[in-house]
């Protein structure tokens, strides 16, 4: 607290007085404050690594500072998406918007939830609110692409418009690979690695593409390159949880894949 | 951070604006854990059931007249997020302004009320109809396409065994039409899953009891008729045959007819009443004497045809005159399990008040369809 009562805000309001938390000293010096940004950081790398209940529990550190804080809440449900509990998912979302509001985000991963339950009418439905909404987000083009891939319409078109949306460069293009990886389809394994391959120019240190790209390569039988991608995460960021999982996976694909995919 | 009060710059870790003091982060209410709920267990089931309904996928209907979602789902939709203007779906979206034009004119059809009662009788009536009308053309034909073929069965094997399965696969289809356009969707899956259940149930046995009744009523405008089941053994009858009976006045020798027997002690006791099929041997006033097997009617030897079905069983020798009203009837002897004791069953004399009618024909199924000529005279 101590160089803040040195700082000349003429006649303030009481509320000035108690504004600043007890930060401890060392803290302010070097050493980054963990405010809910900080952990949201945190928790979108644990996400982006397939930690998802390491991300969990940092997005819950998040709200526990900022209550409103949407990246957290919509960060939550992603992961409970991504851990296939749509329900709890579905629940926290409607949580969401009473306690912060709808937004664009949030009508986007209620649209994916019913998506991935098979409820598509209600997907739809969510999912135009959450194009005709505010905001600038990747994630309403991601999900309407894989409504449309369920529909058996043109989802790249999709998942183009959402690399279109400004920002987020890198982390739409790992959303596009996950969705695509989640179809389980070696035809949207294919496209993945597509949308990836031009990431991994800009941002070559970059583990999380690594990691996708190994997993689509292993979708797709191509075995030597998966294990290429993987060992380049390794040497990215070592001590990652879900390695280990993932090796074995590429050790698992069988021959006849093995060999398809060497004429891939 | 900006205070959204005054714009002023915060540093990261204020918590109220130092100028004005305004909050800068939302305080969630008391006791509020910012924790997602997290599921107790794996649910396999269901998400096989969820990867089962991604992978059939659905389709867009931007083809057709009926667009926009359902308007239980738009309302729930609107419950969740009120002050939202109603959806109208990636269909309308992509749709072309002359369908949505269409779609305009015809609104008020979406929201007649009594629009879901009409599709559900004539989902009754003529399954798959109301899909096509709803541009669901795949499971529409499907439906009608079973279905018809189902009342090809039933009309085919009516009065034969099959007939039950036909019956079953027509009424199923029913019953999926209608619990398909009681879709009931925005709803809960489980709300889902126990309405259609309820619907399921009462219209499979509603309409598997209307079939019932209407291949009854169908039977009956035969007049008398009967089915031959699989204890009776009569020549030119099988079992599972439905022959046409008619009243007469008096019987002859050679008549095939129905009477009513009475079968042994029940394991209760008393007796249970069971209608038969047999052939008439000898008319009231005639001789009968049973010798090493063998019949003689007034001294001749009677050519019966029939059998016992117990091999082992031998008529006892016999030899009597019939009464005013009684007749003899070809010994077909039988053991049938009733209440899980074996009682045989030995049939020789009936009085007349016990005869019903005479069977005339075969009538079902269609090909086994014949007249029940009298063998012996």
């Amino acid at each position: 607290m101590g160089r803040f009562n040195s700082l000349e805000f003429g006649k303030q309001n009481a509320a000035a007085q108690t504004a600043v938390q007890n930060v401890p000293e060392a803290k302010l010096h070097g050493e980054k404050i963990k405010d809910a940004q900080y952990f949201i950081d945190a928790a979108d790398k644990a996400f982006y690594c397939f930690d998802y209940e390491e991300a969990l529990k940092l997005y819950s550190k998040a709200l526990g500072i900022d209550g409103g804080a949407v990246p957290a809440w919509s960060g939550q449900a992603f992961s409970l998406i991504n851990l296939e509990e749509y329900h709890e998912a579905s629940m926290w979302l409607s949580k969401t918007i009473e306690l912060v509001g709808e937004s664009q985000p949030v009508l986007a991963l209620l649209a994916l939830t019913h998506a991935r339950t098979g409820d598509f009418d209600r997907a739809c439905g969510y999912a135009d609110a959450a194009l005709e909404s505010v905001g600038n987000s990747p994630l309403p083009w991601i999900v309407r692409g894989e409504i449309f891939y369920y529909a058996r319409r043109n989802a790249e078109h999709c998942f183009e418009q959402a690399c279109g949306a400004a920002g987020h460069d890198w982390q739409t293009r790992c959303l596009i690979a996950d969705t695509c990886l989640f179809c389980d389809r070696k035809k949207l394994a294919a496209m993945a690695v597509k949308f990836l391959h031009p990431m991994l120019e800009l941002y070559p240190a970059s583990p999380e593409i690594w990691l996708r790209l190994g997993r689509c390569h292993t979708v797709l039988g191509m075995a030597r390159e998966a294990t290429a991608a993987l060992d380049q995460v390794s040497s990215l960021a070592p001590g990652l949880k879900i390695l280990p999982k993932f090796y074995a996976e590429v050790k698992k694909i069988g021959l006849w894949n093995r060999l398809l995919g060497h004429f891939r | 951070m900006n205070c959204p009060h005054c714009g002023i710059f915060n540093l990261p870790h204020v918590v109220s604006c130092v100028k004005c003091g305004t909050a800068l982060y939302t305080v969630l209410p008391d006791g509020f854990k910012p924790e997602p709920p997290r599921a107790r267990h794996k649910r396999y089931l269901r998400h096989l059931f969820y990867r089962w309904r991604r992978h059939r996928g659905f389709s867009l209907n931007d083809g057709v007249a009926y667009t926009g979602v359902s308007s239980s789902v738009r309302k729930a939709v609107e419950r969740v997020l009120p002050g939202k203007p109603a959806f109208v779906g990636a269909r309308s979206r992509s749709s072309a302004a002359i369908r949505q034009s269409i779609d305009d004119s015809l609104d008020w059809f979406k929201e007649f009320p009594y629009l879901l009662l009409l599709f559900f009788l004539m989902g009754l009536v003529l399954p798959g109809l109301p899909q096509l009308f709803l541009n669901r053309p795949v499971r529409g034909r499907l439906l009608l396409i079973i279905y018809l073929v189902a009342l090809l069965g039933m009309f085919i094997c009516f009065g034969h065994w099959l007939f039950v399965w036909f019956v079953t696969a027509a009424t199923l289809c029913q019953t999926i039409s209608a619990c398909d356009i009681a879709n009931r969707a925005g709803r809960s899956f489980w709300v889902r899953l126990a309405g259609n259940l309820i619907i399921s149930v009462i219209i499979f046995f509603v309409l598997g009891i209307a079939w019932q009744y209407c291949g009854n009523f169908y039977l009956r405008s035969y007049g008398e008729v009967f089915q031959a089941t699989a204890y009776l053994r009569v020549p030119g009858i099988i079992p599972g045959d439905i022959v046409q009976g008619k009243r007469q006045q008096e019987y002859h020798i050679g008549d095939l007819v129905s009477f009513t027997s009475y079968s042994a002690v029940g394991e209760h006791g008393g007796y249970r009443t069971q209608m038969s099929f047999d052939r008439i041997l000898a008319t009231p006033g005639q001789k009968v004497e049973v010798r090493n097997n063998q019949i003689f009617i007034n001294g001749n030897l009677s050519p019966s045809t029939v059998r016992p079905l117990n091999p082992d069983y031998s008529i006892p020798d016999m030899k009597l005159t019939l009464g005013k009203n009684q007749y003899f009837l070809c010994p077909s002897n039988y053991i049938r399990p009733i209440a899980r004791v074996e009682l045989q069953q030995i049939m020789h004399v009936v009085e007349e008040n016990r005869v019903s009618y005479r069977l005339d024909r075969v009538i079902f199924p269609w090909w086994r369809r014949h007249l029940l000529t009298a063998e012996i005279k």
